[in-house]
């Protein structure tokens, strides 16, 4: 039976289409801002941050943490399920061909300096990854997941593509310097890390592969199974060992764990006996006089403009309300009034609130750092008492039975729901949390930031209020 | 890795799987992974990714 054929083009051009495919969201590099759309719910196989401008679906190790991380409430199966399909179908071919971090390790080692070559101790160290999942991917988040404190480990402290496309992607634009105070230790040890990883890079080829991938490692456990990959036909290997030399990966057999299956072994095979194949179709073999697809790029350039024009299409221009000059949300305007619903059945008004100073939190039960901030505002209650009103307004993303996880909580002061997302939209608030806002006696904003806060932040901005009124 | 390192080296495992392991395995886990997706849908999961991802993510910033 003739060998059936479907010449892929040149992997750098394929790591390149996935790398925009993944980032269309061009008008997110040009406003500062992430794309909200529905395409988002989608994960995309390889490594790329959600919190990128340009991101138009979903990071699957991200997605997984969080999952997991919600594994209390909800079993994890979305997530599991797709890094299923995603292993047994491509396996580490999404590391070649298919992963944004891995075009860039290997454009970083195109840098001409000197090469660090694989030896028995890379070896050892591309073990690193598999504790990096065990503990950083899944323990830490399910643990923590049970303490209702969600916590994505490996993508707080260590992700680079987080800090790449995510912090230095946002953060370079103009509309998010107000982002700047928030910087602190966890954002220089990660950008330590990216720049350590990135020089590491030029001297090692794909380091953050090959030692620290967790993504690399689930994909990985695929290796033997996947529907695509590097197989070798045995009958006709000679055994000279020229694909394992040529390999910068640390492979023991072609097409391993440790197997990119970027293909580069094919073109030293002296015998014709490597390729690239899905089941019984060839997808690459040596230099072939063979005609690739010619029908493939005009349709995956028409996928690629398609999703182009959808995430890029202009916003409907909704009629903001008109309201007086002097009401606003900066510092020193009197702020909008508004009313929101809360979880007791009451209901919080801002203008009923009035002669007390105003501690208005937003927050949600899925971002770690707004839970871990609630107590605080519970100490402020228990010591200021009648002279301070706080609300906690909830997202008008809600994951799970808000009310039964407010019932849970020690905590006597009001939680509320945001429900059209309005409020803290008002307060020139976004889909960055926690984000709280402080008003005093008078409904005239004096805080206003987005953002974790202490206790002792959140006291010494109510103070100088609370003395005024002595 | 140079000549004398990898002279004799197989450059695949030596014991091949048993003939139809691989395919029933395949066929196994692109099943369960469809279901998986599916239950995943139904029971809010895919809401949770979607989220999660319209947020701007805090950690994943390093904002904290």
């Amino acid at each position: 039976m003739a060998e059936k054929r479907f010449l892929l083009p040149k992997r750098r051009l394929i790591q390149l289409y996935a790398a925009l495919l993944y980032n269309a969201h061009a008008k997110g590099f040009i406003k500062g801002e992430i794309y909200t759309g529905p395409v988002k719910a989608v994960c995309v196989p390889g490594l790329n941050c959600y919190s990128c401008p340009g991101a138009v679906s979903a990071c699957p190790l991200g997605s997984l943490q969080n999952a997991l991380a919600s594994s209390g409430k909800r079993a994890p199966y979305y997530a599991i399920g797709i890094l299923l399909l995603f292993g047994i179908i491509l396996g580490r071919t999404v590391c070649g061909y298919l992963c944004p971090i891995g075009l860039f390790q290997e454009l970083l080692h195109k840098i001409p300096v000197p090469k660090l070559k694989k030896s028995r101790f890379t070896r050892a160290l591309s073990g690193l990854k598999y504790g990096i999942l065990i503990i950083l991917v899944i323990l830490i988040p399910l643990w923590m997941g049970f303490k209702d404190y969600p916590l994505p480990a490996f993508c707080k402290y260590i992700c680079p593509a987080g800090t790449l496309q995510g912090a230095v992607g946002l953060l370079a634009h103009p509309a998010n310097t107000g982002l700047y105070p928030m910087l602190g230790a966890l954002f220089a040890s990660k950008m330590t890390i990216l720049i350590l990883l990135a020089l590491v890079c030029m001297f090692v080829y794909r380091a953050f592969c090959r030692f620290l991938c967790p993504l690399g490692a689930i994909y990985g456990l695929f290796a033997r199974f996947a529907v695509i990959g590097v197989k070798v036909d045995r009958s006709a290997c000679v055994h000279c060992g020229k694909c394992l030399r040529k390999c910068e990966m640390d492979i023991r057999h072609v097409g391993d764990h440790e197997c990119i299956q970027c293909g580069e072994c094919i073109d030293v095979c002296p015998v014709n006996a490597i390729s690239l194949k899905a089941g019984k179709i060839t997808l690459r073999e040596k230099a072939s006089e063979k005609k690739k697809n010619a029908f493939l790029w005009p349709v995956l350039v028409c996928i690629l403009l398609i999703l182009f024009i959808f995430v890029n299409w202009p916003d409907k221009k909704t009629e903001e309300p008109i309201v007086p000059l002097e009401t606003g949300y900066e510092i020193g305007m009197r702020a909008p009034a508004f009313t929101v619903p809360c979880y007791d059945g009451a209901a919080y008004d801002s203008q009923a609130a009035l002669g007390k100073v105003q501690v208005i939190n937003f927050w949600a039960t899925w971002c770690g750092p707004c839970v871990k901030e609630l107590p605080y505002f519970e100490e402020i209650r228990q010591k200021y008492g009648d002279h301070v009103s706080i609300a906690a307004i909830h997202s008008s993303l809600v994951t799970e039975d808000v009310a039964a996880y407010v019932a849970s909580l020690p905590y006597a002061f009001d939680f509320a729901l945001d429900e059209t997302g309005s409020v803290i939209t008002s307060f020139g608030g976004s889909t960055l949390l926690p984000h709280t806002v402080v008003l005093d006696q008078n409904g005239t904003v004096i805080y206003n930031q987005t953002g974790s806060v202490t206790y002792e932040q959140l006291e010494a901005i109510i103070l100088p209020c609370l003395e005024a009124k002595r | 890795m140079d000549k004398n390192q990898t002279k004799g080296m197989t450059p695949y495992p030596e014991k091949d799987l048993p003939r139809g392991v691989g395919k029933t395995v395949r066929r196994v886990c692109i099943a369960l992974a469809v279901l998986l997706i599916v239950l995943g849908i139904l029971n809010g999961g895919l809401w949770d990714v979607l989220v999660k991802a319209v947020n701007i993510c805090t950690e994943c910033i390093g904002l904290g």
